[in-house]
């Protein structure tokens, strides 16, 4: 945030348009942010962290005006807007504010590690249709391993959502690391998560190429 | 999703659109040969004059009919879905970054098909390769203001008997991966030449990166039909590739080469 002149301003990263059927349903534009409290091994936006190039920092306005472009094709299909990133529920008071400059017409979704304060995924709840969370591994020394952080907020924030029966809005994806996890670990990852009320899963397998 | 797709899809949405709102909307079938990021020029000029013949029809008081047009589309892709996006490329951005994938973990598209445990300690997916990587290379027409080359060089992606998918930079052209695309298991990327310093200094990459042969795929439980192509700069410096169209008597006309 713009703490000098209290402007509501985040640092996006990048935009990617006309995803089809990508994380969201219709065509969505991908709105990516700089930030985030992780540093994966295998991390493919690894600029996010902060990058030598000008960062961009737009208010929630400047954003809408970039995104609408394309409102004709959310609206004929049913997408919009989907945040990632980098970590974007680090910005989560500029993505609301966002929401409510773009209205209700557009559809939001949100690719997140959701190790951020509850409060930032709270926030966002009236907001986000879905929330494409990447847990990585729900044991702590894998996920420690792989993240260089602890998952302890993770597996709070599920608990949480769950509890207040927002399971519907979140899918939970599901990688196998290699060098990190295995097909065992994922297995227990799930059987955990639906212990705790959670139903829809997406797994994958990350290809490492050297 | 190839660019071609992309596009293909985005027409007939804009095709939905005036057909529901009696909007005289004549296309031209695209001439691009190849692929391409699935907009361009003239496609976006489509949905704008959309969008202005829309708003008459409001002022004039008549219905718009835009949301739920495209139930009958289909949208969903039959093979994998869109991988999810790496902004490598920050100069992209704002600029047009249409249908630019990278594949990342990050893919919403439930996956069918079994993990197969084939070897060690880390399971790895089985991926099935088919076909062979073409070798492509593009004469620039002579009057064409952007020469383009496609070519398969040492650069090309090899693929391991493991599986894995390996991707090697040619030391002397510099050569950098800039977008990776899986679409309906065929497996294409663009390369963008750039220097070596630009490729450290600009792109912000750690030092695992710096080396040039790192980088992540997303490879579905599926089998993968590999394609290369690749388009590279006449050496002049760095080229987007939504940059790559030459105006010619005031059309646009992308010269990607023939795939």
């Amino acid at each position: 945030m713009d703490k000098s002149t209290h402007t509501l301003t985040a640092p996006v990263m990048g935009l990617v348009r006309h995803r089809i059927m990508t994380d969201g349903k219709g065509v969505t534009t991908l709105a990516g942010f700089y930030g985030c409290p992780l540093r994966c091994g295998y991390c493919l936006n690894p600029q996010c962290f902060g990058s030598k190039t000008a960062v961009t920092h737009m208010t929630p306005k400047e954003l809408y005006e970039k995104i609408r472009i394309d409102e004709l094709y959310f609206l004929a299909t049913g997408g919009g807007v989907t945040f990632g990133g980098g970590e974007p529920l680090l910005h989560s008071d500029f993505i609301a504010e966002f929401c409510k400059i773009c209205g209700s017409t557009y559809n939001f979704c949100a690719e997140t590690c959701l190790n951020v304060p509850f409060e930032n995924a709270e926030k966002l709840l009236p907001y986000i249709s879905t929330f494409f969370v990447d847990v990585k591994d729900t044991d702590p020394d894998i996920y420690l391993r792989y993240t260089g952080n602890d998952n302890t907020q993770v597996i709070e924030n599920l608990k949480r959502l769950a509890a207040l029966g927002h399971d519907d809005k979140i899918v939970i994806r599901l990688p196998l690391i290699p060098g990190y996890n295995s097909e065992k670990d994922r297995e227990k990852s799930e059987k955990f998560l639906r212990s705790i009320g959670l139903t829809n899963f997406d797994k994958f397998t990350y290809i490492i190429r050297d | 999703m190839k660019g071609k797709e992309r596009c293909k899809i985005l027409k007939e949405i804009r095709q939905r659109i005036a057909d529901e709102n009696d909007i005289r909307f004549v296309t031209e079938e695209c001439r691009h040969k190849g692929d391409c990021l699935g907009t361009c020029p003239k496609c976006e000029s489509e949905l704008r004059y959309l969008e202005r013949e829309l708003e008459k029809r409001r002022k004039l008081g008549k219905s718009v009919a835009i949301a739920g047009l495209t139930a009958s589309i289909a949208l969903s892709t039959t093979g994998c879905a869109d991988p999810g996006e790496s902004f490598l490329n920050p100069g992209r951005y704002f600029n047009n970054v249409q249908g630019a994938m990278t594949v990342s973990p990050y893919d919403q598209k439930e996956l069918d098909g079994d993990i197969v445990e084939i070897a060690g300690d880390i399971p790895m997916t089985y991926v099935e390769t088919q076909g062979e990587l073409p070798s492509e290379t593009y004469e620039p027409d002579a009057s064409s203001k952007i020469p383009v080359i496609t070519e398969e060089v040492e650069t090309g992606i090899d693929i391991n008997g493991d599986g894995l998918i390996s991707y090697v930079f040619d030391e002397n052209d510099v050569s950098a991966l800039n977008t990776v695309n899986i679409v309906n298991d065929c497996l294409s990327a663009n390369v963008i030449s750039r220097t070596r310093d630009e490729l450290n200094e600009n792109w912000g990459l750690p030092n695992k990166y710096a080396s040039h042969n790192k980088s992540i795929y997303r490879i579905p439980d599926k089998k993968l039909t590999v394609t290369v192509v690749f388009s590279d700069r006449d050496g002049e410096g760095t080229q987007r590739a939504e940059d790559l169209f030459v105006e010619e008597d005031g059309a646009s006309e992308n010269v990607y080469s023939d795939k």
